[in-house]
């Protein structure tokens, strides 16, 4: 017979006698202290795990996402409004305080046409311009009122104002 | 010594179930218990507490110790119950963490040098189960065995203690006892086989009336 194989039926008729032995000696149980605590233990964990998850109702791994999606959009708000908002309309705008006093004051005393270009340039409202033919039809009237020197003065800026106007018509 | 064992946590011996069911079992339960079902853990509780008492029992030989790493050892599995996989046995696990447990307290104690150290109540005075319809004689003989037992299992070394505890009480093959150990497994058969040497010596001995007719003469 295979010494190897004698030894090692050997060592299972040692293992199951022993094995027998040992198993008919008395078996201490943990205490009943012992296994109140445990449980307890157990109960408790689990009653924290469980108030834990009530109190964070949104789980940690979509926080993240939700943070970035919500950076993104403030971003592209913040970009149009830059873009398209009210502040870009009057971005070519100038501050009144820019306007040059002269160009200021020039302003108030010109007709409403020589100053429509320096509208771009200032805050006041824009003074309600007269078309050229309701000018003339006031110098026409100036006229007709026996007014001729007034008359020879709005004329005179009339001319300034619309120059093509006095080689293209008739007067 | 008297054993307070509630009822509702002692499965009976005869309703156990087969040793790879209950392992699969066993996964399960505390699958479940890792999902939340306290229920699983009472089973899972009622299921390995003896075996692990008195692994640790008779491993570190010390009733108050036994009962710190007891507590020490489940709460470790309740706190890392939500870390769990199944990549062994439960028992495997468990016992796993125990053979942690009891390392450290050797550590923290120096205990574990100490091969001939003085028993422990529990080996000093067992409570044989003895039927009592059977003789005196026989009863003496029993009780002569079951202490010639503990007394050589006090005696082994620990690694061979430990590894003999292991296959007995929890039921793991020499695989798993590896394992559990952090040793290879022929190193963990050689001290099973150690064990069970010295062990089959001992009962053999008692056994003997040559033997016990010396022992009577010396006392």
């Amino acid at each position: 017979m295979n010494p190897r194989l004698d030894d090692l039926q050997k060592f299972r008729l040692d293992s199951a006698s022993v094995s027998r032995a040992y198993h008919r000696l008395p078996a201490p149980a943990p205490p009943r202290t012992l296994d109140v605590r445990v449980l307890h233990a157990a109960r408790t964990a689990q009653a924290a795990a469980c108030t834990a998850a009530e109190r964070t109702p949104v789980r940690s791994q979509y926080l993240a996402p939700l943070a970035l999606a919500a950076s993104v959009l403030l971003s592209v708000a913040v970009v149009l409004a830059m873009v398209f908002g009210p502040q870009a309309i009057r971005r070519g705008e100038e501050s009144p305080r820019m306007l040059p006093a002269a160009a200021r004051a020039a302003r108030h005393d010109a007709p409403p046409g020589i100053i429509q270009n320096r509208q771009l340039y200032t805050s006041d409202p824009p003074a309600p311009r007269e078309t050229p033919s309701a000018w003339l039809a006031r110098i026409a009237a100036l006229r007709k009122a026996g007014r001729e020197a007034e008359a020879d003065v709005q004329y005179r800026r009339f001319l300034e104002a619309y120059p093509a106007f006095a080689r293209d018509t008739e007067w | 010594m008297p054993h307070t064992v509630p009822n509702s946590l002692s499965p009976h011996p005869d309703c156990a179930p087969e040793p790879a069911v209950a392992a699969e079992a066993d996964v399960v339960l505390m699958l479940q218990y890792r999902d939340g079902d306290l229920r699983a853990f009472e089973t899972l509780y009622a299921r390995h507490r003896g075996p692990l008492y008195r692994y640790l029992l008779r491993h570190v030989r010390n009733a108050a110790a036994a009962a710190d790493l007891f507590q020490e050892v489940w709460s470790r599995v309740i706190a890392t119950r939500a870390r769990y996989e199944p990549r062994a046995k439960f028992a495997t696990y468990l016992f796993h963490i125990a053979h942690n447990c009891a390392v450290d307290h050797h550590r923290r104690s120096g205990a574990g040098r100490s091969h001939a150290a003085p028993l422990d109540a529990q080996f000093a005075c067992p409570e044989p189960e003895v039927p009592e319809h059977e003789r005196p004689d026989r009863l003496a003989e029993y009780a002569e065995r079951q202490l010639a037992l503990l007394a050589a299992l006090a005696a082994l070394p620990p690694e061979q203690r430990e590894a003999f505890l292991l296959h007995e009480e929890s039921g793991l093959g020499i695989e798993d006892i590896a394992r559990v150990t952090s040793v290879g497994p022929e190193t963990a058969k050689s001290r099973l086989r150690y064990a069970v040497r010295k062990l089959k010596k001992s009962l053999c001995e008692a056994s003997d009336p040559m033997t016990q007719s010396v022992k009577a003469r010396a006392f």
